[in-house]
């Protein structure tokens, strides 16, 4: 078995003050204290667009305020707790394919998936298929240092939910570079696991010497087997031809890291980074959707939902001790999926699912209340965010918070306006008038402001947050330029 | 005219049909992306060239396997595999190795599903002593702690434990009796055997062969191989033992313990999940009650066709009968019997034939709440004649249906939007044909002549086989397909592929050739096509990946 390394002990013992002395680090049990926190990115996601047919954003979404002291609308009205610390960016607008020719940065004229490569990566992509790293890795690959995660990617919806789809199934959005090519990072969707990944090595407090040995022996049987396991692996390689070595070796540095992160010494549970409370069994994994003879979806509690709500709950509370703890400085939390058939009755009140909510829905939806109806189901997202903003904003740290030195931005997929593939002037199926949130101190993000960023391309907003947190490039894929007015 | 024995190779949607005379079955793919056709000309004569052995790679257990494999090794019935770990994407197979990525999420799913089991076995005095081979005289007991790795690992890595390996796993013991007990041992020791290499990923070496790059598989390996491709797990002790006895030492050999396999309830089962998953069964969209019916009625047919007529497969095409019960019949608009339970029907005039009239098959290629004649046609050429459509150009939407406009308002007019546009029409061609003389069957399978909305829309169910010719319904499509006889061909690919876990190599063409003549030759017997698969030569044998 491999010795821990030094660096591991230091990282555990000092936090993130990996720049001191080793034995000022391990005999000052609060150097971290003194030391510059670094900085993190965290990314949010949302399935659905901002409105629907014949829907009015302007009413819904968009605050009327422009600057400081904007209004609040009903889609984002969960935010109020941490209003003043978040700032609005409305009016983006991705570009799509004009005679067929894609420009930079854009996305071909359908919709669903098309727009994410572009929107996430900044990179033109003419199928929906990714060329480029997602801004979690460029911003893990930047910060992670020697944390026991480098970007943690995660996702709230279990499943696609639709045809046969399976948990962890459905449309990726996280590609980190592999090579010459990218490669896609699927996320944790099970809050259970999360736990167990980020915490399982964790001591809990006060308990006897005897129970810290205990637990110390069981982290010793763990390392032992998953080093047994890469031995194997790497003998086993040597038998075998290239094609299968190279499938030995991704699942090979797979096991390896998952043994470095159990024999990871976790931090000292002082101050702010305190073991948090087990989630618990994960809530029941649902149906794919099903529908009746009439055609129509049915809705059926336990079709399409998975206990979502407990779920982000739970992962915002991990996600936030994972910052907190300095586990990790990169984050990408999915809240749905792309085209999300999440059955949203359960979260608010709707029996229809996310996607169709954009649309006009199925069910007990009227013509007139659809897109009050979406920001019902926008609104849910804000929920959850603006209470992993308000926790990371709680928990103090040099320079104020741990939201201070972030950059939390969170996109939706979609925005509203023309439909190029159909010629329809107000659709959820446009990459018109997109909007951004963005929150966190970092490089001097400026929050509590509505800016309007009209024509900008959605992309500009990842690249200011990138560069609030260190990033030099100026230009995410093929898009340059920050957001003025965001920082 | 209809051409009896014709074939399509569709390239790139261009619209030309090309028409191989001798080759009975396969048809070709078309698009970018999409394997080679193996029955396209290739260097040599590929007519004449001898099937050589298919490439194999490293393949990850599936969630179904790692569940059955456990169940077999453990006495597990918890199927945790099913709740740990992340599920596949169906290609149309869970199998496809091209999709196994490695990732944390993965891994970390492994482990804890490993460590789960290993406690839950261990936590039972009954399983704990069915895999423990002898009993411990004490918590040191290392000469009852061997045979117990002997006899776990042979299980686990299906192969025996050499000595070396023993000492290796007993090293554990030291680390276990710090603060536990003989069986914490134990629980190490099944930890790290259950995450080997060799237990989580399906490894063939084999000896190196005559020509470069190929080998001849181990008699463990080949054990492997039928047992994960008739049965869905791990080879049993008794596969193993045969294995060691030297049974599967000839291709007749292999074909006895083969059949063996696959007349068990397992090999049933699985022969129904590969036709679940090729035909798109395995999970229907609409309520539990109905759903269970659809599976019940295509389940019996195939197991009819298959394992109790045992005559020609094209019967599950072209069946007059099917298995309903009374709310089943009344749906289809059958004689209902009064009785409850399932019984066999006969179609009567229905315009029902075989399993392209199962709400099973019909309930594919929907788009929103209604059928898709394009998806549905799409789906045909996919699963029923192996070709590949191109995707649409990045200029269109494919999102929804064509529109409603002023002069189109029955579904009919309204598609024919795909047809007035050269570049549409070339791929659409292929497609909406063949969907919309399905269209008198609805996404649950039930009869329509008119369309809902709008009932001054007759739906007639006429539709084209691009090339070959026209036909109404159902039953007319079923009866065109098997005068095509490219079903031959595509059936056998589809087994080659649920077999291989991926797409036919241009290098595959031979063998597939050679599995789909013999399977028409030999009256079709879809049993025997699985045994001729299994006992060919090549079955023994891998080609290294390039």
């Amino acid at each position: 078995m491999k010795p821990l390394s030094r660096r591991l002990v230091l990282r555990g013992a000092a936090g993130f003050g990996l720049s001191l002395p080793l034995l000022e680090a391990m005999l000052d049990g609060k150097a971290w204290a003194q030391a510059q926190p670094p900085k993190r990115y965290l990314l949010g996601f949302a399935g659905c667009s901002l409105g629907g047919y014949d829907g009015n954003i302007a009413q819904t979404l968009v605050p009327t305020t422009v600057g400081a002291s904007y209004d609040l609308k009903p889609a984002l009205a969960n935010l109020a707790p941490v209003k003043s610390q978040v700032t609005v960016v409305t009016g983006l607008k991705l570009p799509w394919a004009v005679n067929g020719v894609v420009p930079a940065g854009g996305k071909a004229v359908q919709f669903h998936y098309y727009q994410v490569a572009p929107l996430l990566t900044g990179q033109r992509s003419t199928d929906g298929s990714f060329s480029k790293p997602t801004t979690e890795h460029l911003a893990g690959d930047l910060l992670g240092g020697n944390t026991t995660f480098k970007t943690l990617v995660t996702r709230v919806q279990v499943s696609s939910y639709v045809d046969a789809a399976q948990p962890g199934t459905g449309q990726a959005i996280s590609f980190r570079q592999n090579g010459t090519s990218v490669q896609q990072v699927p996320p944790r969707y099970s809050p259970q696991q999360l736990f167990q990944a980020l915490f399982g090595n964790f001591a809990g407090n006060g308990l006897t010497p005897d129970q810290v040995a205990e637990q110390k022996w069981l982290v010793e049987q763990r390392r032992s087997v998953l080093d047994g396991v890469g031995d194997r692996m790497t003998k086993l390689k040597a038998r075998l031809g290239v094609a299968d070595q190279r499938r030995v070796d991704a699942h090979l540095a797979e096991f390896r890291e998952l043994e470095t992160r159990v024999a990871a010494i976790p931090p000292p549970m002082a101050g702010t980074c305190l073991k948090p409370a087990d989630p618990g069994a994960d809530p029941t994994v649902g149906g794919n959707q099903q529908t009746n003879t009439e055609g129509n979806i049915t809705y059926a509690q336990n079709l399409g939902y998975s206990g979502e709500d407990a779920r982000a709950k739970a992962m915002c509370d991990l996600i936030h001790m994972a910052i907190t703890c300095d586990l990790t400085r990169s984050v990408l939390l999915q809240f749905t999926n792309s085209q999300s058939f999440m059955n949203m009755q359960a979260i608010s009140g709707q029996k229809s699912d996310l996607h169709e909510l954009s649309h006009g829905g199925f069910g007990n939806l009227t013509d007139a209340d659809t897109t009050q109806a979406l920001a019902r189901g926008i609104n849910w997202h804000m929920k959850h965010w603006a209470y992993l903003l308000a926790k990371l904003q709680a928990t103090p740290e040099p320079g104020g918070s741990v939201l201070s030195n972030m950059a939390a931005i969170f996109t939706w997929e979609g925005g509203h306006g023309l439909d190029p593939a159909d010629g329809r002037a107000v659709s959820a199926h446009s990459t018109e008038n997109m909007a951004m949130l963005v929150a966190g101190g970092a490089g001097g993000l400026k929050g509590g402001l509505h800016l309007k960023a009209t024509g900008l391309h959605p992309s500009q907003v990842l690249l200011t947050g990138l560069r609030a947190v260190g990033y030099t490039g100026t230009a995410l894929g093929e898009v340059s330029g920050e957001i003025p007015g965001l920082r | 005219m209809r051409p009896a024995l014709v074939l399509l190779a569709v390239t790139a949607c261009t619209g030309d049909i090309v028409v191989p005379s001798t080759l009975p079955g396969t048809t070709g793919p078309s698009g970018p992306g999409s394997p080679a056709d193996p029955s396209q000309p290739g260097p040599g004569d590929p007519m004449q060239a001898p099937p050589t052995p298919a490439v194999t790679e490293l393949r990850r257990l599936t969630r179904t396997e790692l569940d059955r494999t456990l169940s077999l090794l453990l006495g597990d019935t918890t199927h945790a595999a099913l709740t740990l770990m992340p599920g596949e994407e169906l290609t149309p197979f869970d199998n496809d190795y091209s999709k196994q990525q490695a990732s944390a999420v993965w891994v970390e799913a492994a482990e804890r599903l490993v460590q789960q089991v290993t406690q839950a076995t261990l936590a039972s005095a009954t399983r704990k002593a069915a895999i423990l081979p002898c009993t411990p005289a004490n918590d040191d007991d290392l000469a009852c702690l061997a045979p117990f790795i002997k006899s776990f690992g042979r299980r686990a890595l299906h192969r025996p434990i050499t000595d070396a390996e023993v000492t290796e796993l007993s090293s554990l013991h030291a680390l276990a009796r710090q603060r536990g007990t003989f069986t914490t041992s134990m629980g190490l020791v099944m930890q790290r055997l259950l995450l080997d290499p060799e237990f989580l990923f399906r490894v063939e070496v084999g000896t190196p062969g005559a020509t470069a790059g190929t080998s001849q598989l181990g008699a463990y390996e080949l054990a492997a191989r039928l047992s994960f491709f008739l049965l869905g797990h791990a080879p049993s002790d008794a596969l193993l033992d045969a294995a060691e006895r030297g049974e599967l030492d000839t291709p007749a050999q292999v074909r006895t313990v083969a059949q063996g396999l696959l007349e068990s309830s397992e090999g049933h089962s699985q022969l129904e999940l590969f036709h679940a998953m090729w035909l798109g069964y395995l999970s229907l969209p609409h309520d539990a009650m109905f759903n269970a019916r659809a599976v019940n009625e295509t389940t019996a047919l195939v197991r009819k066709v298959v394992f109790e007529d045992r005559g020609d497969y094209r019967g599950l095409f072209t069946s007059t009968q099917t298995w309903v019960d009374d709310t089943m019949a009344e749906h289809y608009g059958l004689p209902k019997s009064g009785a409850a339970g399932y019984r066999w029907v006969d179609y009567g005039s229905t315009g029902r034939m075989g399993i392209l009239s199962h709400a099973s098959l019909l309930s594919n290629g929907v788009k929103q709440t209604d059928t898709s004649p394009t998806l549905r046609g799409k789906w045909i050429r996919n699963r029923l004649f192996c070709q590949e459509i191109a995707p649409p150009p990045p200029n269109v939407v494919a999102d929804v249906p064509p529109p409603e406009t002023g002069s189109a308002v029955c579904k009919k007019d309204r598609y024919a939007a795909h047809d007035q546009v050269m570049s549409c029409a070339a791929c659409h061609l292929q497609m909406d044909p063949i969907g919309f003389g399905l269209e008198q069957f609805d996404r649950t399978g039930a009869f329509r002549s008119a369309e809902a909305a709008h009932p001054e829309c007759e739906i007639r169910g006429e539709g084209a086989l691009q090339g070959v010719g026209n036909f109404v319904g159902a039953k007319g499509l079923a009866e065109l397909m098997v005068q095509t006889s490219s079903l031959d061909g595509c059936v056998t690919r589809q087994l080659f592929r649920f077999g291989t876990g991926r797409r036919e190599l241009p290098t595959d063409g031979a063998l597939i050739r050679d599995l789909s003549q013999g399977f028409a030759k030999g009256g079709r017997r879809f049993d025997q096509l699985v045994l001729d698969y299994v006992s060919h030569p090549t079955f023994a044998q891998r080609q290294e990946a390039p």
